[in-house]
């Protein structure tokens, strides 16, 4: 058994030692059968495969709002030297709104012209090998791959979380990883030894490209409209029927120079493109 | 007095998933997951032709545990907070750095490496308590364990 094994185990051992007694009395799940309304058991399984589809992935949620600033922290977690040693999280100055008084880049969404909400459009295009997370103080410039982040949101309702990781597709991938590849590139394999970036953008002035869950088309959005589905809101009445989110598909984020200009989701099978 | 069967199965199963639910979705309430899953598995008009409830309680923890990642931001909010080095809370025995690792895992990974690493089974249980095919498996855990490896070093 390695270290690795090791500290697995170990953080499972914390956990579970943390863990409270379990629920006493069965009366409160008991009850639940007695409810004299023939529409709980549909309810609660139409809940339950909501839940299915849309928490695939790591997702974040924040209040749906209106039209906002862009307000970013960005920090960066990097390995630390030993197994022991607990990662190290290392905090950059926020890329988009400084609240420490310095002046870094600024990054902002750009405001969108009016959306028509769930619009086809074309599958977005994949670059080989997105854009690493930049060095601290270095503003985002390219395409970046991200997910939402699975975890608190920021305290911004009006922004989203984002992880930020370096991500391989196509040969790119299957260059990088070699064996692994045909398991990882499912299309994007991500590099664990490189930085992850974390980032809070506030969205609802940008153009945004879903994915659809269940029919694979992708549409064109607001960013207003992704917050209210990441928020548990039902799509906007022009949206397709059928469609589904999910955040698991993960989002290709593209500033220029500090700039927050697209977001797109990539889809789970799509082929890379030049 | 005769144990009707749910609440057999409660008692047979509850300590166990509680347990699960901590080590994937976080101690603090995880018997308030439990005691969700139990009565969204009770009411599902599925639940009596169920022929693995055990694996069937896990999905539904499972299940449970995402469902309060997306819509409890705030509360999980307070949670991290709580579990921060400055403001830890006594009781709590985890590491902020466990916390940061397992959120940098999926929910689906958190609970395959519980299945491997602490319940000990092998890859075909894992797949069959999870209900998952043994392919995604094993690839949740490769991908997991390479995220927490770059996270442990």
């Amino acid at each position: 058994m390695n270290d690795l094994d090791n500290e697995i185990r170990r953080a499972f051992d914390e956990l579970v030692n943390a863990a409270p007694p379990p629920p006493s009395a069965p009366n409160s799940v008991v009850a639940f059968r007695a409810d004299p309304d023939p529409r709980t058991p549909r309810l609660l399984a139409a809940a339950a495969s909501v839940v299915l589809v849309a928490a695939v992935g790591m997702i974040t949620y924040t209040q749906r709002t209106g039209r906002s600033e862009t307000v970013a922290t960005s920090e960066r977690t990097a390995p630390s030297a030993s197994v022991a040693t607990p990662p190290p999280v290392q905090t950059e100055p926020p890329l988009i709104r400084d609240e420490t008084g310095g002046s870094p880049e600024p990054a902002t969404s750009v405001e969108s012209a009016d959306v028509e909400e769930y619009e086809v459009v074309p599958a977005p295009w994949l670059p080989g090998t997105t854009e690493p997370v930049p060095l601290q103080g270095v503003a985002y410039d390219g395409v970046y791959f991200a997910y939402l982040h699975e975890g608190p949101g920021p305290e911004d309702p009006r922004a989203l979380r984002f992880d930020v990781l370096q991500a391989f597709s196509g040969q790119d991938c299957l260059d990088r990883f070699g064996n692994d590849g045909p398991g990882i590139c499912t299309p994007f394999g991500i590099a664990t030894d490189s930085t992850t970036g974390r980032l809070d953008l506030g969205v609802d002035g940008t153009v945004v490209t879903v994915r659809d869950v269940n029919s694979t088309a992708n549409y064109r959005i607001s960013g207003t409209e992704l917050l209210s589905i990441i928020n548990g809101e039902p799509p906007a009445s022009s949206a397709p029927d059928g469609y589904g989110f999910s955040g698991g598909f993960g989002f290709l984020l593209t500033f220029d120079h500090g700039t927050l200009t697209r977001i797109d989701q990539p889809g789970d099978a799509y082929t890379a493109q030049q | 007095m005769t144990m009707t069967t749910d609440e057999s199965t409660f008692r047979q199963y509850a300590a166990e998933l509680t347990r699960y639910a901590a080590a994937i979705g976080g101690p603090t309430d995880a018997d308030d997951v439990v005691a969700d899953a139990f009565a969204a598995a009770f009411a599902s008009p599925r639940w009596s032709s169920i022929e693995d409830r055990r694996a069937y309680l896990y999905r539904a923890v499972l299940n449970q545990v995402r469902d309060r990642h997306r819509s409890s931001s705030r509360r999980q909010r307070r949670e991290l907070k709580s579990l921060d080095t400055s403001c830890r809370s006594p009781d709590l025995a985890v590491r902020p750095a466990v916390v940061a690792v397992m959120n940098a895992l999926t929910t689906r990974q958190r609970a395959v490496l519980f299945c491997l690493y602490w319940l000990d089974l092998d890859i075909a249980d894992t797949a069959q308590r999870l209900d998952l095919s043994t392919r995604t498996v094993q690839r949740e855990s490769h991908t997991a364990r390479r995220h927490m490896k770059a996270l442990f070093r």
